[in-house]
């Protein structure tokens, strides 16, 4: 069974829980610290999609190498160099926080500056701290946003839901691109 | 008269009634129809038989009444009608006639054409369309000239027009002659198309690399790597030759090593500072940073190539992010160091290579690592740009030239391992040279001091010769042998010189070779002196018996020689010829003689000396034999080697001569001289009844009674 290598970016605001859905996810990672330094970090994790039924291509996984990229503060954006040659991204917002969520077009515009057949799915995180996450979910997002992204998922990296499906469907969407 | 006018009339009225009824009624009738013919084609004017008699007379009915109703009117229609048949005729002729016709048309033409256009414009176009791209060819066929002057003016403006409105359809039809064209034009005038494009050339490029900067950057890749290469190749000379001069204790000893290895002290130095090994070398995607390739050593620790190079690729993009000025376009990371290890970073358009090592690679490491990736830029950067993440999609040779990359620098790591060489051998080469050193001085030391003793040896004896002490003599080494030198007036004085010097020093040392570089100088002769010689040699010359010299010594200003400028002139005489050499040279050899002047001449004595006898008589007269027999016997005596032929003469005339007295007469004087004492092997007598020398029958009678001597040399027999 041969791999492919894709990778794939974590962009959000500051504190929406980019590196906390990440560590839920992956395999191997870089110390934390990294992000603080460099302001990125990168994680791995390799895909099992070969026996999904919408896989165009059985027999073959997929590596994803995850950057999770500093989140963005009013002081300092996401370097747009980070985003260089990923197939694909993951914009996290924070449902307890509207501004995150609502700032969501402004990632996707930026990813799609670097790459513009990136292919963009939403992590509405932090779905376990709000009672109804859809209904917030659908107060809160802009609708030509929600329509950009191939995928929206209300994920908690606190109670692991909806982490891995988000992966897996980013991963199968990038098998199929590729 | 009158029914013949009738007749005709009549005739003439059907028959211009039938053609003019025939030109109404058929306008359309094709005019190849005679006229003539008409009458006989219509059907319907032929009468029955039976009605022919009715028909005759309404016809003269209808004649009368004709002439009651027109009378004279009828004669104008006729001369009308005649005139209208004249008329036709014409224009049959006409018909018939092409020419006529033409010029007939010819100035309706444009009229026609011309209102056709303006009353159906369409019509005539689709007249006339099919045929105009005929005419355009039929035309060109013609006249090809004409054409073109006719198309040259609109077809700049159609092009352009063309362009204008559709750019698509034009650059497809030029498309495919484009390179040609250019490649003709460089062909035709390679230095226009270089004009043309050289101004543009800057440009273009710069506007490529804002455009599409990666492929730019591997496009040129492999041309700059080489000219920074070769720069920095220079850069390294100079620093060797600055190494090189450097003398140090450290630096003496590397030059020792790098002369007994046979290879440069620079690359000793490279080799003294390479303890390398190259981990693993990753192939990375520049702008995703995913691994096209890696190798990696199996015996390490293996590294988490993925996170890595995009660790790497994140580091790269935050340093030229931050760091990296705004207008420097191209900057990139080059290296990582950490402690003894390093990441080398090696950018090309779409991909870079990270090599990890242990300690600094070496140059010619590096060389091949930046060939490696210089070759595969070349034949697989289009697949490298196109990397997707599939590593299978890769050629598998791209990961082959990585793995004998590592290979080859980790072989060159091992080989620089080895220690060149046991450390005592650097000892033993030192303390051999300290020895060598210590000895050479020691023996240098004793040579010296016995060639100073040899060159006093050779002094001082030059100096204790009185005849030499004057002169400035001397001697010095020429390498082993030893040169005697100094200047001395003559040869004689050069020999001597040598002589005493090499005696000297072959007493000192037996075996030294001694050169003679004495120069013997011709001095100016004293002319007092020569002419002293010369007064002094001709003395000892005049006391030979029967020589007489006088020699005298004179200056020739205008001698060219200032050493011969003395002139000798001798005068005299002299009993033997080789007397005449022998003064030549004696006189050559006085200092200041350079030129001879010989007038010495053989004179052989007694051949004046003649005895003479009366008539018959085989006894000299008396006084002769008195006074002329004793000078013979003494210039016999004075020369002894000298020999005398006695020759008598008797005329054969003389009363009882003849050969026979003659020969008496001889014989007489030899016997005299015999008697005074002269060898009788020392004269030979004859005699002969031929006058002597210089006398004839016309002289005196007793001159031609004689006896005569001829000295004979002695090398030579009597004869």
């Amino acid at each position: 069974m041969t791999d492919i290598s894709q990778k794939i970016c974590l962009v959000g605001d500051f504190g929406v829980g980019k590196t906390s859905l990440i560590r839920r996810f992956v395999d191997r990672q870089f110390s934390d610290r990294y992000l603080s330094t460099v302001g990125v970090k990168i994680s791995r994790r390799q895909v099992e999609v070969a026996e999904h039924p919408s896989n165009p291509l059985p027999g073959r996984n997929i590596q994803l190498l995850i950057w999770d990229l500093e989140g963005r503060s009013k002081f300092k954006g996401v370097a747009p160099s980070y985003l260089q040659g990923a197939k694909g991204v993951i914009i996290v917002s924070d449902l307890t926080r509207p501004e995150t969520v609502r700032g969501v077009g402004d990632h996707i515009d930026l990813f799609h500056s670097v790459n513009a057949q990136g292919a963009v799915a939403l992590a509405l995180n932090k779905a376990d701290l709000v009672a109804d996450p859809a209904r917030e979910a659908k107060s809160l997002l802009d609708p030509q946003q929600y329509r950009r992204a191939f995928a929206t998922y209300l994920t908690s990296a606190k109670s692991g839901i909806h982490v891995d499906e988000i992966f897996e469907a980013i991963a199968l969407k990038l098998l199929t691109q590729a | 008269m009158a029914t013949d006018d009738q007749e005709r009339r009549g005739f003439k009225g059907w028959r211009s009634r039938r053609q003019w009824a025939i030109a109404t009624s058929a306008p359309e009738q094709r005019p190849e129809t005679a006229p003539q013919d008409r009458p006989a084609a219509a059907p319907e004017e032929t009468p029955a038989a039976a009605d022919s008699a009715i028909d005759e007379a309404t016809d003269a009915g209808l004649q009368v009444l004709q002439e009651l109703l027109l009378g004279d009117r009828t004669a104008t229609i006729d001369a009308r009608l005649e005139q209208l048949r004249e008329k036709q005729q014409e224009l049959e002729h006409h018909y018939y006639d092409p020419k006529a016709v033409i010029n007939w048309l010819a100035p309706l033409i444009d009229r026609v054409i011309h209102e056709k256009i303006r009353s159906s414009r369409d019509e005539m176009c689709q007249s006339l369309t099919p045929l105009i791209d005929e005419l355009i060819y039929q035309r060109s066929r013609e006249d090809r000239r004409a054409m073109s002057r006719a198309l040259a003016e609109i077809v700049p403006a159609a092009i352009e027009r063309c362009i204008a409105d559709s750019p698509q359809t034009i650059a497809k039809a030029l498309a495919p002659e484009v390179a040609d064209a250019i490649r003709l034009q460089i062909e035709l005038d390679r230095e226009a198309i270089i004009d043309t494009l050289a101004p543009e050339m800057g440009r273009s490029i710069k506007r490529q690399i804002e455009l599409e900067r990666d492929s730019m950057v591997d496009a040129l890749y492999p041309v700059i790597g080489n000219t920074i290469r070769k720069y920095m190749r220079e850069v390294v000379r100079t620093i060797n030759e600055k190494v090189s001069t450097a003398l140090t204790a450290e630096g003496i000893g590397r030059k020792i090593r790098a002369r007994v290895q046979g290879v440069s002290e620079a690359e000793l130095i490279l080799r003294e500072s390479i303890d390398f090994e190259v981990m693993a070398a990753l192939l990375i995607h520049k702008s995703s940073g995913l691994v096209m390739v890696e190798v990696q050593r199996e015996d390490g620790h293996l590294l988490e190539s993925e996170m890595f190079a995009g660790m790497l690729t994140a580091i790269g993009s935050f340093v030229r992010d931050c760091i990296a000025e705004p207008d420097a376009a191209v900057s990139d990371l080059n290296e990582i160091e950490y402690g003894e290890s390093r990441i080398l970073v090696e950018m090309t358009g779409y991909c870079y290579l990270a090599t990890i090592t242990r300690g600094d690679l070496p140059k010619a490491a590096i060389d091949q690592l930046r060939r490696t990736l210089q070759r595969l830029v070349l034949y697989y950067g289009r697949e490298m740009e196109a990397f997707n993440g599939d590593r299978a999609a890769l050629p598998p040779i791209i990961q082959q030239s990585l793995q004998n990359l590592v290979d080859s620098c980790n072989e060159m790591a091992s080989k620089a391992k080895k220690p060149p060489g046991p450390p005592w051998l650097l000892v033993a080469l030192l303390g051999g040279a300290a020895a060598v050193v210590m000895l050479s001085t020691l023996w240098g030391g004793w040579q010296a001091q016995r060639r100073s003793a040899l060159l006093t040896a050779a002094r001082g004896a030059l100096a204790d010769r009185p005849e030499l002490a004057i002169y400035n003599l001397g001697a010095r080494f020429e390498g082993g042998a030893i040169a005697v030198t100094g200047r001395v007036p003559q040869e004689r004085l050069k020999t001597l010189a040598f002589d005493v010097a090499a005696a000297a020093i072959a007493a000192a040392d037996g075996d030294r070779r001694v050169v003679n570089r004495i120069q013997a100088v011709r001095q100016p002769p004293d002319p007092v002196a020569a002419a002293a010689e010369v007064a002094r040699l001709t003395a000892i010359f005049n006391e030979q018996p029967g020589t007489r010299i006088q020699a005298r010594y004179q200056i020739n200003p205008s001698a060219a020689d200032s050493a011969a400028i003395g002139v000798v002139v001798l005068d005299g005489q002299t009993l033997q010829g080789k007397d005449l050499q022998t003064f030549e040279r004696a006189y050559a050899r006085i200092p200041g003689v350079g030129n001879l002047e010989n007038r010495l001449r053989v004179v052989r004595p007694g051949t004046e000396t003649r005895l003479y006898f009366g008539v018959g008589s085989p006894q000299p007269v008396a006084i002769d034999t008195r006074y002329k027999i004793d000078p013979v016997r003494r210039f016999l005596v004075a020369n002894p080697a000298a020999r005398l032929r006695i020759i008598g003469h008797s005329p054969a005339d003389e009363p009882n001569g003849g050969d026979g007295l003659a020969r008496d007469r001889a014989e007489r004087v030899r016997a005299a001289l015999i008697a005074e004492g002269i060898a009788p092997q020392r004269l030979a007598a004859s005699g002969t009844s031929a006058d002597p020398p210089q006398v004839s029958a016309s002289d005196p009678q007793w001159t031609r009674r004689c006896v005569r001597f001829e000295t004979v040399p002695p090398e030579r027999p009597f004869p």
